[in-house]
């Protein structure tokens, strides 16, 4: 499944690159990037971002693409919020015992409709094979445009303050906040399902040659479905955080993490026309966006040039990439 | 004889040290049909890539004209008059047969305006040098593999050549097709054309060429007038050893395996029965479009059956899908097997595994050591040749990938193995392995099941033959048959066919 060799050198480039950042920042702002203030604002954001990169990547080791993360995200956020706000409305108190039952509640629906918009973007990529990219773009526009007509335009807010407490509180008497344990839960799920089950086997055969899948007799309808499903159910557990992070549930949250998913998973080794690519690259990759994004906080660098950066960052990798496959297709040619 | 016109004197060309050509030696003469043979990995590609540009020769001398030529590129040896036509053409398939041929000529001329009159003009005049027949308005893509190699030796004939070479042409052609070509090829030889091709089908060049080279592991093995070689010299010379073509004749036997009975398809077979019993290797062939590859993929769920049955080990099954077949464990070897057959970017394990996972599944996790283990093994008794059971399959040779993709559906323990062209692109060497590989499976009770458009391999390994021919079994044999009398039953005047 993996040349060591070359999974090796992407570790290597990937760490070299943290590395990197921490030495400009040692030099362009000292004083604020290494302290434990901004720690611990780091370990909150990524986690958010971090889990819909993981459907990302295994939608993309599968051959495709899931842009409509972010309206699964949204859609299963504001579920969340909904649900919550009906059993305990705005202003009210509930018994501890309650407001658990409640977010449980809450996060499986959420869950649920994730799952949901999941098989939906994988039956119509796996049963009528359009391409991923136009059925999950425009499903991203379906769900985006599901939570507007939901909402009506503005924010749904007035959560409970223990649903608050998912995405901003920390672990009692120390400064790990819960979502770090989650991205940790979710980290071992994915690198389960993608390298110790049947189900991460067929992903990886259908990413590399879906003909040969179905010659093989591997239901590659099954595969799809399921694989999209995951993603959906990761981009639900998402839609559970920033909602709460945010303390609103509404179309607009997040819309820059299309791209920054899809450049994490592309510079964590997961390559653009699928078969390759595994957790141990892309979870770096989550670590080195979230100190480049940190650091350009840090410089007072506004969201709209993050976004450029992204942009031009993303173009580079994928030249990058090409470049790398170039050569060694020449090398395989003269051998 | 004709004069020469490419002379080669020891070439030899090494890639990181590595000799893929170890001093070679050749001369193609005007109006002389010269064949380059070798099995897989002697360097023909290499000595092909030599002559027209591509790659400079480590050491050795090439002369075009009497000429010695000093880093060549493909741009001089066009200019001299070298057409190479490789194996995938290299035709755009949203294009006409007209703008195909003519493109080359408008971008040397420079044309800014796009004249259709004129394309169709010079497609019209290339197709008459050859004795091509194409709808010059016919889209690439709708063409056969046979209607894009003539276009794509039409656009070479527009440029006038001296030297034409031909990579592997008859890969994906029918045996009709074949003759056709050839004829096409003699045509070209008298107009004082010199002629280099690359093939390994010694049946298939003896009537026409004029002259063999074999080469063998970058070595020159032998050179001489064709009419100095025979079947046992030739597979002599291509491989270092001798092979003893016996043929394959099991003990009868009466212990049934499959049996299919009056099963059609509209437009695809019909009527079409047949039984299998244990040791049986069943062949079927007949021309393309025949319905052969329809009726082996009836039996793999892909061109089901609407009616009749299908008797597998004395149970009725219905093969409406793939996974109805993979269920009731059939395996199926794909024409084209490193597209449908093969991941090739995935190490051999991974493709040994592929359609077995479930064997692998526990509680927690799948049995990796297990997938090694049984790779191991296979690669063993397949004979597969690689460094490990963990480097990509796209590094290994046409007959040991072949070899995976067997070892993929062994590894399910069919009872039932459907193999199209079992053997196409492979040297004579690999070839007589994956026979015996089929042999021995036949043996030990699976069913084989084999399209084949090499007659050879029928006839060899084959002890049952069913010939198809539009769409319905014209012939039901147990193997008395010679080829001679195959072909002609396949050939037999169709005038239908001459018009398509």
């Amino acid at each position: 499944m993996k040349n060591p060799l070359a999974r090796n050198k992407q570790v290597g480039t990937l760490i070299a690159l943290m590395a990197l950042v921490c030495v400009l920042m040692l030099i362009f702002c000292p004083g604020s990037y290494f302290t434990a203030k901004n720690a611990k604002s780091m370990l909150f954001q990524f986690p958010e971002y971090g889990i819909l990169a993981f459907g990302m990547m295994l939608c993309m080791i599968a051959g495709g693409i899931d842009l409509s993360l972010v309206g699964i995200m949204n859609l299963s956020g504001l579920t969340a919020a909904l649900i919550l706000l009906a059993l305990i409305p705005e202003g009210t108190e509930a018994s501890a015992e309650f407001t658990a039952v409640a977010l449980i509640v809450s996060s499986v629906a959420a869950l649920l409709v994730g799952a949901l918009c999941g098989l939906f973007n994988g039956f119509l990529i796996g049963y009528f094979g359009i391409p991923a990219m136009l059925v999950t773009l425009c499903s991203l526009q379906l769900f985006t445009g599901l939570v507007y007509g939901i909402t009506g335009g503005p924010a749904v807010t007035g959560m409970c303050d223990a649903f608050k407490e998912i995405a901003n509180g920390t672990i009692a008497g120390t400064f790990v906040p819960y979502v770090l344990p989650i991205f940790v839960i979710v980290l071992l799920v994915v690198a389960f399902i993608l390298h110790k089950t049947k189900l991460g086997r067929e992903i990886y055969y259908l990413g590399t040659n879906r003909k040969a899948s179905v010659f093989s007799g591997i239901n590659t309808l099954k595969t799809s479905m399921l694989t999209y499903m995951t993603s959906g159910i990761l981009g639900g557990v998402s839609g559970i955080l920033i909602t709460s992070h945010l303390n609103a549930a509404k179309s607009s949250n997040g819309t820059s993490y299309t791209l920054l998913t899809i450049l994490i998973v592309v510079l964590g080794g997961v390559h653009p026309d699928g078969g390759k690519g595994d957790v141990v690259g892309v979870t770096l990759s989550v670590l080195l966006m979230q100190m480049i994004s940190n650091a350009f906080t840090l410089l007072h660098i506004s969201q709209d040039v993050k976004n450029f950066a992204n942009g031009a960052l993303l173009i580079l990798v994928l030249v990058c990439v090409m470049l790398i496959r170039k050569v060694e297709e020449k090398k395989k040619a003269q051998q | 004889m004709g004069e020469v016109f490419v002379e080669l004197k020891g070439i030899k060309k090494a890639y990181e040290g590595v000799y893929a050509l170890k001093g070679i030696d050749l001369a193609l003469r005007k109006g002389e049909i010269h064949c380059l043979a070798g099995g897989n990995g002697c360097g023909k590609s290499t000595l092909i890539k030599t002559i027209s540009g591509v790659h400079e020769p480590t050491a050795g001398e090439i002369y075009i004209d009497g000429q010695q030529m000093n880093h060549m590129k493909p741009l001089d040896a066009i200019e001299k008059g070298i057409q190479v036509i490789y194996q995938d053409f290299a035709v755009f398939p949203n294009l006409t047969v007209a703008e195909n041929i003519a493109l080359n000529t408008e971008i040397k001329d420079r044309t800014k305006v796009v004249s259709y009159k004129r394309m169709r003009e010079l497609a019209g005049k290339a197709m008459a040098q050859i004795g091509a027949d194409l709808n010059p308005d016919a889209r690439l893509e709708d063409l056969s593999v046979a209607g894009k190699q003539m276009v794509a030796l039409c656009r070479a004939i527009i440029n006038n050549p001296k030297l034409l070479i031909l990579d592997e042409p008859t890969t994906a052609l029918t045996a009709k097709e074949v003759q056709k070509l050839w004829g096409v090829l003699r045509n070209l030889r008298e107009q004082n054309i010199a002629i280099l091709l690359v093939d390994h089908k010694f049946d298939e060049i003896r009537p026409l060429v004029d002259r063999l080279t074999i080469l063998r592991n970058g070595e020159f093995v032998s050179s001489g007038l064709i009419s100095e070689y025979g079947h046992v010299r030739f597979q002599k010379d291509m491989t270092g050893h001798d092979f003893s073509t016996e043929k394959y004749r099991p003990e009868p036997s009466d212990e049934p395996i499959l049996s299919v009975e009056h099963i059609s398809s509209k437009g695809n077979y019909e009527d079409i029965s047949f039984a299998l019993s244990k040791g049986d290797v069943l062949g079927i062939t007949g021309l393309l479009g025949s319905g052969r590859n329809e009726i082996a993929e009836a039996l793999f769920g892909l061109c089901p059956a609407e009616s009749g049955k299908i008797v597998l080990h004395g149970k009725e099954v219905k093969l409406k899908s793939i996974k109805d077949a993979v269920k009731h464990e059939i395996g199926f070897v794909p024409e084209d097997r490193l597209t449908e057959g093969l991941f090739t970017a995935l190490p051999i394990t991974d493709n040994t595994v592929a359609s077995s996972l479930k064997k692998y599944v526990r509680a927690f996790g799948l049995k990796s050591f297990e997938m090694g283990e049984n790779t191991k093994t296979w690669m063993k008794r397949l004979g597969v040749v690689a460094v490990s059971k963990d480097v990509p399959v796209s590094s290994l040779s046409g007959g040991n990938a072949q070899k995976v993709v067997l070892g993929k559906w062994l590894n399910t323990n069919p009872k039932l193995l459907v193999l199209v062209g079992p053997s196409v692109g492979m040297d004579v060497g690999a070839k007589a392995e994956i026979h015996a590989i089929l042999r021995d499976l036949a043996q030990t009770g699976v069913g084989v099941v084999m399209v084949t458009d090499d007659l050879s391999e029928l006839v060899e390994n084959c002890n049952r033959i069913l010939i198809v021919k539009d769409h319905k079994i014209i012939k039901s044999s147990d193997n008395s048959l010679s080829k001679k009398e195959i072909e002609a039953l396949l050939m037999g005047s169709d005038q239908k066919e001459e018009e398509a």
